[in-house]
């Protein structure tokens, strides 16, 4: 295995001024912890990618920063703590990009080890020492090739005008295949893993090669050691389902989403809950409104009361509401192309590939339109997820 | 040319008001239809026009078919079986006009995968239908369990397996359960039409005037683009699906099997049908383009249906000739060309048809 791959470290304000765009009202303050600021990828008409930060200004969604990517990010990742991000390239890519989730100013490019790419998840360590990504060991074609990549981060935060710098320094196996959404336990010590279950190669494109022995989990392992702690499996004529996203509440419940690779008309579970020790428990839409998510989920998670769930299905063109508590379906909302959510205020804030943002209110079951100018959204494509720090 | 003046008699009706509306400034990237009332007045012509009675032709032939399907029984012969077939072309053919609209009540309870699953690379269809007629269970074929039953054995890929075989006539002689699963297939197909056809009538009509109100939409525009998007995928399944896998590598390499609907010999005949609605969705919505992207579109369309008439209904007959294999050939390029027309035409405005839902993780 090889160590630290192409990576260099930047000083922390290097960038600042220099990449950055600010936004389009110079009366916004950046640096300003009031305000939230919402990071996603996007890609635009001319096929360029993005990383994108903006935040509200009452009915207005304001551009903060803008950086042009290499290549087609999949999630941001956020340490709030120490006001960093991470973009992560979506498969087979293999660049991560770090920076300050306040300045918008870049920190570090860094290459994923030879022989291995990302799937555009990574999670930080609560002590904001390490970072892991969910990564392909592609000259594996045989074997569990998922791997978590182990990034030691030094000179963080906390020692303000240092150097940020990621540093690979392990790996371990994620118990399967086609590893993607990774999360921390709330005990800190433990990461929870969506080994969605498809093997891919780089040389083939997107293709996937082994739908029809597939076998995704749901895999809790020690984040120190590696060591396997739990893995569970959906009942076996849904190992179709692949396991692809994954959101934690504060009672260290997972929400689970999958991306069904079996028969269109086949009732799959799409949307799941699970409690360490427990098996996993399927939640199933209406039969008219199931056989419409077109057997994938793009993107899952709670509400800010870890009760609620927002499942966006933009194959569908719809997000769906769920109440964990009761594990029943609660509405649909049409949002075409929508597949980025996250929690905010009420409700959930929610990104489309048609480059709209919109806010749903859960209680007053309301959806609330942004003013957003021209050069900010127009010919933009948001990519499947959307971060709130 | 009678083609392209339809195209453009449509620019004149519809698009210059509102151009005039905009005072003609409209640049590239911009979307040349910006009033909702206009997107529903175009969605509420293809549903009046386009769709319901697509729908409500698919109702009536189906019941033909099923009467078909009871003459035959009631008299198997080689005529009623000819007849037999012949309604059968006819369910086809409406089903084929409507088999672009994979949005609205089709998708509801898996109707549009009850009444065709197809391609069904992993022989679902077979295996289902083999294993059924081999238990001669009658209890499945109830009106309250059939319709929960492996799709593959519900709609009309079923049918034509048991209706287009060289033994259907002795089968059907020696096989009086053959006559029962038919039966069912065909009043499954007409129940299914006939709930696809009401509740367009009686529900997503009324979505189509009130798209927001009804909370089905986002907005008008948000209804005409599941309706744009139906044209560009029936086309990419024309190319993809309907035609590339049928010609293989090679003239000698040709796969006639690969084909929709190669039992019934109509694998053509079905793009016939598909051609003609898209043609028509299409020239609903030239509105909405730049004119030179209409013209395009018009050609690219023409094109087609000029290879296409002078082909055979049959796949099998068309690759068996090397000639018509080259004319197929063609047809594919001439999808592939249309395609990407109506690609640029929609990347010109600033209607999406997908981002994430196309090319997701």
């Amino acid at each position: 295995m090889s160590s630290l791959i192409s990576s260099y470290g930047l000083p922390r304000r290097s960038f600042l001024g220099l990449a950055v765009l600010l936004a389009a009202n110079p009366a916004f303050t950046l640096g300003d912890a009031r305000q939230p600021i919402f990071l996603s990828a996007a890609s635009d008409r001319d096929d360029k990618h993005w990383l994108k930060a903006f935040t509200r200004n009452n009915d207005q969604l304001e551009l903060l920063y803008s950086h042009q990517l290499n290549e087609r990010a999949h999630a941001v990742t956020l340490n709030n703590k120490a006001d960093i991000f991470v973009t992560v390239a979506r498969r087979p890519g293999t660049s991560l990009l770090v920076g300050e989730v306040q300045s918008g100013g870049i920190l570090q490019e860094v290459q994923a080890p030879g022989g291995r790419h990302f799937y555009g998840h990574g999670v930080f360590s609560a002590d904001d020492n390490y970072f892991y990504t969910t990564e392909n060991d592609y000259e594996d074609m045989q074997g569990d090739s998922g791997r978590i990549g182990v990034w030691r981060i030094s000179n963080t935060a906390a020692e303000a005008g240092g150097e940020i710098v990621l540093e690979r320094v392990n790996e371990f196996a994620s118990y399967g295949v086609g590893p993607h959404e990774l999360l921390l336990m709330p005990d800190e010590e433990t990461l929870v893993i969506a080994n969605g279950g498809i093997r891919t190669h780089p040389d083939l494109e997107r293709d996937k090669l082994n739908i029809e022995s597939m076998q995704p989990s749901l895999t809790y392992i020690d984040r120190q050691s590696g060591t396997l702690l739990e893995q569970k499996r959906l009942p076996a004529e849904f190992h179709q389902a692949s396991i692809r996203h994954i959101d934690i509440n504060a009672q260290g419940q997972i929400a689970l989403s999958m991306q069904f690779e079996g028969e269109p008309f086949v009732r799959a579970p799409l949307v799941a809950s699970h409690q360490r020790g427990e098996a996993i428990q399927s939640m199933l839409a209406p039969e008219q409104v199931q056989s419409q998510m077109a057997q994938y989920v793009g993107s899952i998670r709670y509400d800010q009361s870890g009760r609620f769930l927002v499942a966006s299905c933009p194959r569908a063109n719809m997000l769906t509401f769920w109440d964990v508590e009761t594990g029943e379906f609660i509405r649909q909302l049409r949002a075409r192309d929508a597949c980025g959510v996250c929690a905010y205020e009420d409700g959930f804030l929610y990104s489309a590939g048609t480059g709209q943002i919109r806010y749903y209110d859960l209680i007053q079951r309301s959806v609330t339109d942004f003013t957003m100018s021209d050069d900010f959204s127009r010919g933009l494509f948001w990519d499947n997820h959307l971060v709130v720090a | 040319m009678m083609v392209m003046n339809k195209y453009l008699s449509n620019i004149a009706t519809l698009a210059l008001p509102i151009l005039a509306l905009t005072g003609g400034q409209l640049a590239y990237g911009q979307n040349l239809i910006t009033r909702d009332e206009d997107w529903t007045a175009i969605n509420l012509t293809v549903t009046d026009e386009l769709v319901i009675p697509v729908y409500q032709n698919m109702q009536l032939v189906s019941l033909d078919l099923l009467t078909a399907t009871e003459n035959f029984c009631a008299d198997i012969s080689v005529d009623s079986l000819n007849s037999l077939r012949a309604a059968f072309h006819q369910s086809m053919a409406a089903w084929q006009s409507a088999q672009h609209i994979q949005f609205g009540p089709i998708t509801y309870f898996n109707w549009n995968f009850r009444l065709q699953y197809w391609p069904d690379d992993r022989g679902t269809s077979a295996r289902q239908l083999n294993a059924l007629i081999a238990s001669q269970d009658e209890t499945v074929l109830a009106s309250d369990v059939f319709p929960r039953q492996s799709v593959g054995v519900q709609g009309l890929p079923a049918l034509e397996r048991i209706l287009f075989d060289e033994n259907t006539l002795s089968d059907f002689q020696n096989s009086s359960y053959l006559c029962l699963l038919s039966e069912t297939i065909a009043r499954n197909i007409n129940e299914i039409s006939t709930g696809v056809s009401q509740r367009w009538v009686e529900e997503y009509r009324a979505i189509i005037l009130d798209p927001v109100e009804s909370g089905f939409y986002e907005g008008a525009e948000d209804l005409s683009i599941d309706f744009l998007k139906a044209l560009q995928e029936a086309i990419a399944k024309i190319r993809d699906l309907k035609l590339l896998p049928a010609l293989g590598e090679s003239f000698a390499g040709a796969r006639n099997r690969a084909a929709e609907s190669w039992r019934s010999e109509h694998s053509l005949a079905n793009i016939k049908s598909n051609l003609n609605s898209l043609e028509l969705l299409f020239s609903a919505y030239t509105a909405a383009f730049y004119e030179e992207d209409v013209v395009s579109v018009a050609s690219a369309f023409e094109n087609l249906t000029a290879t296409l008439v002078v082909l055979p209904d049959s796949m099998l007959l068309a690759l068996a000739d090397e000639e018509q294999y080259a004319q197929v050939q063609a047809l594919h390029a001439q999808a592939e060309i249309l395609h990407e027309a109506l690609e640029t035409a929609l990347k010109n405005t600033d209607l999406y048809l997908g981002f994430n839902s196309l090319d997701g993780d």
